[in-house]
């Protein structure tokens, strides 16, 4: 049965989190912007909500909290509200447990799960994109050879999030046999088994330290090996709702505070909200806001009752990443000089919100 | 040590409320409902002595069904369980505390904490009255709550007009939560989705033995008078005028 009535722990993560995004995200979020770091205290603060491995089984030392798909979009919708940057350096971790969930062999989920310790919980990451002028997800670049009792990886990877510090990334690469995105694999390498290279000088997301990586020869035992068997593009189904939601999150923190300025800003003697050029804005943009997260619920509800929803997300990805530069760019124009200026957020939701046409694997459900 | 923690469900104190046309109650439609923030400070106060003492916390509330959600909130927090005391009638303070005399009877707990007001009718009355129907000491707008290694009394600091008053009282008692006692920690995600999991037990006034009779009805409610705009004066000495005459205050 279709329903768009949240239950009672759906509304509670969603007012957790909302709080979470308003009373500490957006309290740093221009220093950290401005500085290229995020305060560890907010990551801590992160993990201790459960965001990071919350979901993982008690039986491998988590907290067995059960997050469906439609659970994690609620989430991340909220937290982006708060800050992307935060979010996505957060969640990073994600990025690898969840695979490791849905395909990991018995011995790697013990191995792994159990060393997202509480001093530790800034364990993982993954690296997908690469840094090349034709960058295709089907055709990657990053090879693994089948070399005997080991994997040996050779290749570049570009936008890995919190690389330098990660105990472990999952490298996706792919093998010799198998076409595009049934052929691609997932490697667990872990820190020193590539080089880091400098960080990403991004245009937004500027206090989330993403680098690039450099894979000359790692080589990965078979049982770090993440077999897909065909399974990317449902984790890309995955990522791609992930970022739906992150894109709803922070096009309704660019709207809510354009609306709220219109109602304020007097212009030739009445606030400019009750000008038809700016209301009709407006409701295009509360419009298009309701139209994408019905996307990023969509293709959640599939994920969840174990249907393929690898079309949905990713039509809803790059209309959302659209949707994301209408909205944010509107909103700078709706402040006018005041959106150009760095004392509002705006001009900073409108950077960050760029990521988002540009990104892949950002985030995960 | 067994905690009993009251937990009652109000409008969201940042929501702009309206009154209903015929001056009734408040319109409820679309209003966003919390759990009363001095009341999460007394299951954040719960939680904190639970995990130094080992026990159990335990979360009242008093309503309609609605008020269940305000209490998962609670045990999302990390709460134990809770009674649900199902009663859709009016009531007033008094029979708050009749009502939750009963609980406290059958559970047999060794602290009460209450928020020490709820922030929709700011009463502040409850706590007052539950220990004097109890004959418990009391401790009300604690700042600060110590647990003797006995588990035997409580030191309590409240905060009075001008410093601090420390009291020591003897357990069982009634504590009042005040707003610096402790900032509530936020539900982490897992204890969300396993909440629904915790035990809430349903009970009536009747099953209770509780009697509701209430002394204060409320007649009518109003919006307070809109405010007149400000006015420009020419002088110094025409200021001084009006606040000395008009506003007469100097």
């Amino acid at each position: 049965m279709v329903s768009f009535e949240l239950s009672e722990e759906q509304a509670l993560l969603r007012d957790t989190c909302r709080d979470f995004a308003l009373t500490i995200m957006r309290k740093q979020d221009r220093p950290a912007d401005e500085s290229g770091e995020i305060p560890a205290d907010i990551i801590k603060q992160g993990h201790e909500l459960g965001l990071t491995t919350g979901y993982i089984p008690e039986a491998y030392g988590g907290a067995g909290g059960q997050l469906s798909a439609l659970d994690s979009v609620i989430v991340l919708e909220e937290l982006a509200y708060g800050n992307l940057s935060m979010t996505v350096n957060i969640l990073a971790p994600s990025l690898m447990n969840i695979p490791l969930m849905l395909y990991g062999t018995e011995e790697q989920k013990k191995k792994y799960f159990t060393m997202n310790k509480p001093d530790q919980f800034q364990g993982f990451t993954a690296a997908l994109v690469e840094p090349s002028v034709r960058f295709d997800i089907e055709s990657l670049k990053t090879t693994a050879a089948d070399d005997g009792d080991d994997f040996v990886l050779n290749g570049e990877k570009a936008f890995v999030s919190i690389a330098d510090s990660a105990l472990a990334t999952l490298v996706f690469a792919k093998k010799g046999s198998g076409e595009g995105l049934a052929g691609i694999d997932g490697f667990i390498v872990p820190a020193g088994g590539f080089t880091v290279k400098e960080r990403e000088k991004n245009q937004g997301l500027r206090a989330l330290k993403q680098f690039t990586l450099s894979l000359d020869g790692s080589r990965v035992a078979r049982n770090e090996v993440l077999k897909l068997s065909g399974g990317f593009a449902n984790l890309l189904a995955r990522a791609r709702t992930a970022s739906i939601a992150l894109t709803t999150g922070v096009c309704r923190a660019a709207y809510e505070y354009a609306l709220a300025y219109a109602k304020e800003r007097i212009a030739f003697g009445e606030p400019i909200a009750s000008r038809q050029s700016v209301a009709f804005t407006l409701a295009e943009m509360a419009m298009e806001i309701d139209a994408i997260r019905l996307m990023a619920w969509k293709s959640a509800w599939m994920l969840d009752k174990g249907m393929d929803a690898y079309k949905e997300a990713s039509l809803g990805k790059r209309y959302a990443a659209d949707t994301a530069m209408f909205i944010t760019r509107n909103a700078t124009q709706i402040l006018g000089g005041h959106g150009f200026v760095r004392e509002h957020p705006v001009e900073m939701w409108y950077r960050d919100a760029r990521s988002f046409a540009v990104s892949e694997f950002m985030a995960i459900v | 040590m067994k905690i009993l923690v009251t937990v009652k469900r109000v409008s969201d104190p940042e929501a702009k409320l309206k009154i209903k046309p015929d001056g009734s109650w408040i319109q409820t439609e679309g209003v966003k409902f919390v759990v009363n923030p001095f009341d999460e400070i007394a299951v954040e106060e719960a939680l904190r002595i639970k995990e130094k003492q080992t026990g159990e916390v335990v979360v009242v509330s008093i309503g309609e069904k609605v008020v269940t959600e305000q209490m998962r909130a609670a045990l999302a927090m990390g709460a134990d369980r809770g009674i649900f005391v199902n009663y859709t009638g009016s009531y007033d303070s008094y029979d708050v505390a009749n009502i939750l005399q009963k609980v406290v009877e059958q559970e047999k707990p060794d602290i009460i904490i209450l928020g020490k007001q709820a922030v929709d009718d700011d009463m502040g009355a409850a706590g007052f009255m539950l220990a004097e129907l109890l004959g418990y000491p009391q401790a009300a707008f604690a700042s600060k709550v110590e647990i003797s290694d006995d588990k035997k009394k409580a030191k309590v600091t409240r905060e009075i007009d001008g410093g601090l008053e420390v009291k020591e009282v003897e357990l069982p008692c009634v504590i009042t939560a005040d707003l610096r006692l402790n900032t509530p920690r936020y539900a982490s995600l897992p204890n969300i989705m396993k909440a629904k999991q915790k035990p809430v037990k349903e009970v009536t006034v009747d099953a209770l033995g509780a009697a509701v009779k209430p002394r204060v009805t409320v007649k009518k409610l109003t919006e307070p008078p809109k405010r007149k705009g400000g006015v420009k004066v020419e002088s110094v000495q025409d200021l001084v005028t009006k606040l000395k005459n008009e506003a007469k205050v100097i």
